[in-house]
């Protein structure tokens, strides 16, 4: 039984802060920059949502159960990827660089016309649509994990990316 | 190529040109710490900390009250001043307080304790849904509390607090200070901004809300949402379309309505829904818990009714502490472990030895002050801690040796190896086996083991220690 001088409580010890942290970061953080640049064009303005992420699951605010981290991270990276655009940031006093444009690996890279047609294409999809591509297509999500994310139903999750899948052809077919 | 390759390329090739900058971590170190540092809540801490709150859509957040812990005398003196503002119409997007840029001149100073004030609700006021279950609810306010009681926190809400309002952009700045136990401020004031329903650190300034009595307030709503996606809620102002507010009445198990007021919801949150059952405690006193479990409507409802429960009083006058005497001190050590590392080992039986001798300050001198965790609510006197959760019942000297004889994990997942006990603690709650669940049984009710169901992962005691033996952590809490 709990007693009162026992302490229930949200926040994380330190010393599981600072593990929790470093693990979160080692393993989602610069997947979920990238994530972001799929809504947001500069690199800062990424790695700000990013951090929003981190500071709203890690600042001592909040809850989230044990495995379900990556999901919280991954929907507050959508959620404030959209409103990073449309929302008036408080800047913060050091603001390097952003990183310059690595060249791409693949040697058989994609037309740049074609790929921001792509893009352009892909946001231009209902909100939750865009989601479901990116988070299938880019982070390979399972349906299950894409749920988790965005809160929805598989089933939803397998309409959407069926219809943005369609949608993205039609629409690319059309520039063609 | 086909349409779904196209597309796994293209976002390949684009997130192929994304680097984060060399520095990513140490700045998001920074300000995880800096935002713990400033949010700790009210009901973990050993002080008071009072919220002077927000303008624009912010401020849609009213705090009221005024509250203390610890000592539960404290609130019923400074809580009980009626204050004048007017509740929020349902319906209505709640207007701030206290948020224009002329009250900057009557901001308190860092230091300056403003005088707390509460709000006596509308007496005879029913609000849509006042009184009616809410569909899905317990029958009853003890099975609800069973479902799941969260704490709500109050802040007060001092004229002048909040300055720079900028409605259009909804941003303010608003003022944070602590305040002692003995009503005196204490640390730096710290001015946040924030901005159309969050602060700058992203996290929302939930909905919040009342109080009822002199003794509590109600407040922190900050996980509650209902069910049902952004696009349920009605826009509010200029703010994100995901944001809206929602009229809530809190009423007390006989269906009177205790307070009313809104909540505000937007961005993750609506996918945050609470996910089951969930017990605090107050650590120093009387006060309500609302019961929140809005899963499974399904839609948003424009309103909700929601009980508010009062909490027992905790022990006025627990009894004194016979030095001699604790929990752990009939209890044998636990046995040796060769499979630990030496110097864990040698940790482990210490702490078990100190705390069978109850010998507090033994045990206070295997911890390392500026590394050992012991309360998530701070403070830098584990040994005065554990002394009065003996004094109070708690039997935490009882929790600390028997953990030790539990079964131990190792994490060095994140390059540093910490040994931890129970085992269960770094195990997802559904992956913990039955014979472990029944170890934990001597210590632990159904009402703990309901609550890590819901949480899905231990959060009962757990001792930390690292590979060189550093006593890092025995603490309980999630």
């Amino acid at each position: 039984m709990l007693h009162a001088g026992r302490v229930a409580d949200s926040e994380v010890a330190p010393v599981d802060l600072g593990a929790q942290l470093r693990t979160l970061y080692d393993q989602h953080y610069r997947s979920l920059v990238k994530l972001a640049s799929f809504y947001v064009d500069d690199v800062w303005s990424c790695e700000e949502v990013v951090q929003d992420a981190f500071v709203s699951l890690l600042g001592g605010r909040r809850s989230v159960a044990p495995g379900r981290e990556a999901a919280y991270l991954r929907s507050a990276v959508l959620n404030g990827a959209r409103s990073a655009l449309r929302r008036r940031r408080v800047r913060r006093a050091h603001q390097p660089e952003p990183s310059a444009p690595a060249p791409s690996p693949e040697p058989a890279a994609l037309d740049r016309v074609v790929r921001d047609q792509v893009l352009a294409v892909l946001r231009s999809l209902p909100q939750r649509q865009t989601d479901v591509l990116v988070l299938r297509y880019y982070l390979d999500l399972s349906e299950a994990e894409i749920a988790e994310t965005l809160g929805m139903a598989p089933g939803t999750v397998k309409s959407h990316a069926h219809r943005g899948l369609r949608r993205l052809a039609e629409l690319l077919e059309d520039l063609r | 190529m086909k349409t779904d390759d196209l597309l796994r390329r293209t976002l390949a090739e684009r997130a192929d040109h994304v680097e984060p900058a060399s520095d990513a971590y140490a700045r998001l170190a920074g300000r995880v710490t800096e935002a713990r540092a400033r949010r700790r809540p009210w009901w973990r801490s050993p002080h008071v900390l009072w919220l002077a709150a927000a303008g624009g859509a912010a401020a849609a957040v009213i705090m009221i009250g005024a509250l203390v812990f610890d000592d539960p005398s404290t609130t019923r003196e400074v809580a009980t001043t009626p204050d004048p503002t007017p509740a929020p119409s349902p319906g209505t997007t709640p207007q701030p307080t206290a948020t224009d840029d002329d009250t900057a001149a009557s901001a308190p100073t860092p230091g300056e304790i403003t005088e707390p004030s509460a709000v006596v609700p509308p007496e005879g006021v029913v609000w849509p849904g006042a009184g009616q279950p809410l569909e899905g609810w317990p029958a009853t306010p003890e099975a609800a509390a069973q479902e799941f009681v969260r704490f709500l926190g109050g802040w007060d809400l001092p004229v002048g607090s909040v300055t720079n309002v900028d409605p259009v952009e909804q941003l303010a700045d608003v003022v944070l200070q602590s305040i002692g136990e003995d009503g005196q401020p204490f640390g730096e004031a710290a001015r946040v901004r924030v901005a159309g329903g969050f602060d700058e650190g992203g996290v929302q300034r939930w909905g919040v809300r009342w109080l009822r009595s002199d003794r509590i307030q109600v407040d922190d709503w900050f996980f509650a949402g209902p069910r049902g996606g952004p696009q349920q809620f009605q826009p509010k102002g200029r703010a994100q379309a995901f944001e809206g507010t929602i009229d809530v009445t809190l009423v007390d198990p006989g269906g009177t309505v205790v307070a009313q007021g809104f909540a505000t919801a937007g961005g993750t949150e609506l996918q945050e829904i609470l996910g089951g059952p969930m017990v605090l405690e107050h650590p120093g006193g009387p006060g309500y818990a609302v019961i929140a479990d809005l899963g499974g409507l399904g839609v948003a409802p424009t309103a909700l009714t929601v009980v508010a429960v009062e909490i027992p009083a905790a022990t006025e006058n627990p009894p004194e502490l016979d030095p001699a005497q604790c929990s752990a001190r009939q209890l044998d050590p636990p046995e040796p472990d060769p499979t630990l590392p030496t110097a864990v080992e040698v940790t482990r039986q210490a702490i078990a030895a100190a705390a069978i001798a109850c010998d507090y300050e033994a045990l206070a001198a295997l911890t390392n002050p500026s590394l050992f965790t012991y309360s998530f609510g701070g403070g830098g006197d584990p040994a005065g801690f554990w002394r009065e959760g003996e004094r109070r019942g708690s039997e935490v000297l009882r929790f600390m040796v028997e953990t030790l004889k539990l079964g131990w994990s190792l994490d060095d997942s994140a390059g540093t190896a910490l040994y931890s006990w129970p085992e269960v603690f770094s195990k997802a709650w559904s992956e913990v086996t039955e014979a472990e669940r029944d170890a934990l049984r001597p210590l632990y009710d159904d009402n703990d083991f309901a609550q890590w169901d819901a949480f899905e992962g231990f959060f009962g005691w757990r001792h930390l220690v690292d590979a060189q033996g550093t006593w890092m952590a025995f603490v309980a809490g999630d």
